[in-house]
């Protein structure tokens, strides 16, 4: 029998003018493991919530077609139902955990099944066990980091005893220690067979090694349907929607699109597999390459010196002596776990924290007794989210609201508002609500707002947190573009291929303190303090380091280094 | 400053106790304080609470927290009743117990040593109860609460409600603070800077975003509570703890009845009244 079946589905938001989805046909047997990808406003989301009757009993609107989940209609069926049939994870671990303790929280799902309480505690221990969470049931699940309350999200559907885990975004919010833990968890439950997965991800990469089959959504179709070795030969088409394959695959279809023949046969969409294909080649001596901006010295802009603090009610150093020197126009990629303190170094630099000991200075000024507002006007800073700076009725407004607050006179304002939303394509926007943009419409809105006071230094928080890749290059290349201007750019993520590509400079941060600050080509060498840090490097270096004994210079970066290499010194 | 609702966790009496029985012990206590007026009184029952803290081996200073933070209003409170309170109005009737006026020169708000007793009294009295509160809330996960709750028949949904709020306050704190970061990067100047009007004007920056934000998590929470299967069949709905009196929470009832049996009769024999200590203080100066 197939989990779940859809006849040509098509589901309209109530009040939308677009269907959400569009006459989607799918037939998804038991146990098989689906990885669902797709750029923003696919209808990911919309897909997942009709598996088990959020849509259209929670989320109402026009369903057309017919959605069968285990056998049962779920237009004929209450969520409460097929809440037993299809357990759903979402992506914003805080916003699912509703109990006091973690084993409270495991159990809620099948407390409102009205499970009875022996076979709850039976359920409950080996859910905790499955997902590495023995130990920890008096905890509260609010306290604990993101991986791990993702895992107590996951251990609550386990509890329920479905027959369907529908997983949407489980890692996109977490720093890469929390990726693995909850990745390596749903490996187990996909290597099992006896549960139907369908996971949402962004991250083809990870996933592909466990899905038997990736379905490719657009602008609320199915595009692409197929197991992964085929869907991911359309490796142009998947880069088109702004989806990022895995960076071997891109090279391959990429060298193969320009004549370069590495053997005939399917594009290797794993790491061995293109390790496999190129490891009898050998290549020609060449120069080891250099990093872009490394020579050029300007004057220091931000000093770090010895620098700790302590938040108010905790016991720990969040910041452990902290030296750095940041100088005009440089590019900086701040890196580590969450909890390694790299927002709250950040925080340093326009005076949202004050140091416990020793000195920061902007332009030589101390921010120990500058105000954040004055400090504002040098160093800008990018929030993740948006939408907790909009408040205003249009952008206009919005963007105003820091002309005025630093006291810029009137008749000057309306014109650094103009060319500011010029800048960020949003002048057709002025005079309409932020709250009606997308979520990449309000990104450039919040940039705005901080572009238009004019700094020298942007701080981007997490930029690639969260997001769909498509959107985190948009927000990049503004940062890349800026930086073309003479800014500074200090920016802070867990995604290694951004850095790869983007700074020549990184710093990791780990228990408060730098584990190494330099260039980015020589940082993902440093095999020992990325194996410290629980960091990983990005697929291309992992895969130029196997192939040094072929003559490939292992300081190899990016998709683009190794395609030219590849192009002038093989064959 | 709010009501803290963590945990201490700890093995103690208070901590081993039902929900129950320290409900009822709670409202015991607000409700003896209501019947003494007097210093002495109230004063023995403040002394008992601060022992029963430190039998629980919890940080005194950690639970008056709030008392402290509230002292300037209890102060003004305390004020208020030297002159507008019961005794102090009944005893200004005679000339004879005056000893200043607030207003000299009009002889407006006559201020009687009964009067300073007795406010002395409700000011101690209004400690003990927020202090208990937070004493409460400091020993009995909200879960405990929760499940008090449903046994007293109060609908489960409304509950767990109460158990889910109380559970969102940190992050709801959290997030204010982001978004108070967020807006200082765009040069606001905070809630605490300029004129009343100023400050005002400054509180939509503060409290959009966080209202918006309050929406969209609600309706995520609502999701994912929908999604584990709440509200499926809420009359068949199980409880995997379980709360049971036991021969600890029996006996704690005994004692309750009896300290409201004794504190009833001395309440209406007439004892505990702002006169004990008076008459104390005029046998004193006597």
């Amino acid at each position: 029998m197939n989990s779940l079946e859809f006849d040509n589905v098509t589901f309209s938001y109530a009040g939308a003018k677009e269907p959400a989805l569009k006459d989607i046909n799918l037939k998804i047997p038991k146990g098989q493991s689906v990885l669902i990808a797709g750029p923003n406003a696919a209808g990911k989301t919309t897909l997942c919530r009709c598996m088990n009757g959020l849509v259209p009993h929670f989320f109402i609107g026009d369903l057309n077609g017919k959605v069968t989940i285990n056998g049962i209609n779920s237009k004929q069926s209450g969520i409460g139902q097929l809440s037993q049939v299809a357990g759903l994870v979402f992506d914003d671990p805080t916003s699912q955990l509703v109990c006091s303790t973690v084993k409270d929280e495991a159990a809620f799902g099948a407390e409102n099944l009205g499970v009875s309480r022996e076979e709850i505690d039976r359920r409950v221990t080996d859910a905790l066990e499955a997902v590495r969470l023995i130990g920890y049931e008096t905890r509260i699940p609010q306290t604990l980091s993101g991986g791990e309350q993702q895992a107590i999200a996951i251990a609550s559907i386990m509890v329920m005893d479905p027959e369907i885990f529908v997983l949407d975004e489980p890692t996109s919010n977490l720093d890469p220690i929390g990726s693995m833990q909850v990745l390596s968890i749903i490996s187990d439950l996909a290597r099992k067979q006896e549960k139907t997965l369908i996971v949402v991800s962004h991250s083809i990469e990870h996933f592909v090694d466990l899905a038997d089959r990736i379905i490719v959504m657009n602008e609320g179709r199915v595009v692409l349907d197929d197991a992964p070795k085929e869907v991911l030969q359309k490796t142009e088409q998947l880069l088109d929607m702004g989806l990022s394959p895995p960076e071997v695959t891109t090279l391959f279809s990429r060298l193969r699109a320009e004549g370069v023949s590495l053997g005939g046969g399917k594009i290797p969409i794993r790491l061995e597999e293109a390790y496999g294909a190129l490891k009898n080649v050998s290549a020609r001596k060449a120069p080891e390459p250099k990093s872009s901006a490394a020579e050029k010295r300007g004057d220091v802009v931000i000093e770090v010196k010895g620098v700790e603090f302590r938040y108010p009610s905790s016991d720990v150093l969040a910041l452990n002596g902290i030296n750095i020197e940041i100088r005009k126009n440089e590019f900086v990629a701040i890196i580590g776990q969450n909890g390694s303190g790299k927002s709250t170094l950040v925080k340093h630099f326009n005076g949202l924290l004050r140091p416990s000991g020793g000195t920061v200075s902007v332009y030589g000024l101390g921010t120990a007794k500058t105000p954040v507002w004055e400090l504002s006007k040098r160093v800008g800073y990018v929030f993740q989210n948006p939408d907790l700076q909009l408040f205003n009725t249009t952008v206009r407004n919005e963007i105003d609201f820091s002309l005025k607050a630093i006291g810029m006179p009137l008749e000057k304002r309306g014109d650094v508002v103009e060319s500011v939303s010029k800048r960020l394509n949003i002048q057709q926007y002025l005079d309409t609500s932020p709250g009606t943009l997308d979520k990449g419409g309000r990104q450039r809105v919040a940039i705005a707002a901080i572009l238009a006071m004019n700094p020298d230094i942007f701080v981007i928080d997490e930029p690639t947190t969260g997001q769909d890749p498509a959107h985190s290059r948009q927000v990049m290349n503004i940062a890349r573009e800026l930086h073309s201007e003479g800014k500074t750019i200090v920016f802070i993520t867990h995604n290694m291929e951004i850095v790869a590509e983007y700074a020549p400079r990184g710093i990791i941060m780990f228990h408060g303190r730098v584990l190494y600050d330099g260039p980015v080509r020589q940082l993902f060498q440093q095999t020992e303090v990325l194996k410290e840090s629980f960091l990983e490097a990005p697929q291309m270096v992992r895969l130029a380091h196997m192939l040094r004994n072929q003559g490939f210079p292992s300081t190899l970066l990016t998709v683009e280094e190794m395609g030219e290499f590849i192009k002038q010194n093989v064959g | 400053m709010g009501l803290r609702i963590e945990v201490i966790p700890g093995e103690s009496f208070l901590h081993k106790l039902d929900a129950r029985p320290k409900f009822l012990l709670f409202l015991l206590i607000t409700v003896i304080v209501i019947y003494f007026t007097d210093p002495i009184y109230v004063g023995a029952i403040m002394l008992a609470v601060l022992l029963l803290t430190r039998a629980c081996n919890i940080s005194i200073r950690k639970t008056g927290v709030i008392v402290k933070a509230s002292s300037p209003l209890l102060i003004m409170y305390g004020l208020i009743n030297v002159v507008l309170g019961p005794a102090n109005t009944l005893a200004a009737k005679t000339p004879s117990n005056i000893l200043f006026y607030l207003m000299p020169v009009m002889n407006w708000f006559p201020v009687t040593p009964q009067g300073i007793v007795q406010s002395v009294a409700i000011c101690i009295r209004y400690a003990i109860v927020v202090y208990l509160l937070q004493l409460v809330l400091f020993t009995t996960p909200v879960v405990d609460i929760v499940l008090a709750l449903v046994k007293w028949k109060f609908p489960s949904s409304l509950a767990l409600g109460t158990s889910i709020g109380f559970n969102f306050v940190p992050v709801f704190m959290n997030t204010a603070a982001s978004i108070m970061d967020a807006q200082a990067c765009r040069g606001w100047k905070g809630l605490k800077s300029g004129n009343l009007a100023d400050r005002v004007r400054a509180l939509p920056v503060l409290l959009v975003p966080l209202f918006l934000h309050g929406i969209e998590s609600a309706q995520k929470i609502a999701v994912a509570i929908e999604a584990k299967g709440f509200g499926y069949n809420l009359a068949k709905r199980t409880y995997s703890r379980e709360i049971r009196l036991r021969t600890i929470d029996y006996v704690t009832l005994a004692v309750e009845c009896i300290i409201f049996v004794v504190s009833t009769i001395l309440y209406y024999t007439g004892y505990g009244t702002y006169m004990f200590t008076y008459s104390l203080l005029s046998g004193l100066r006597l």
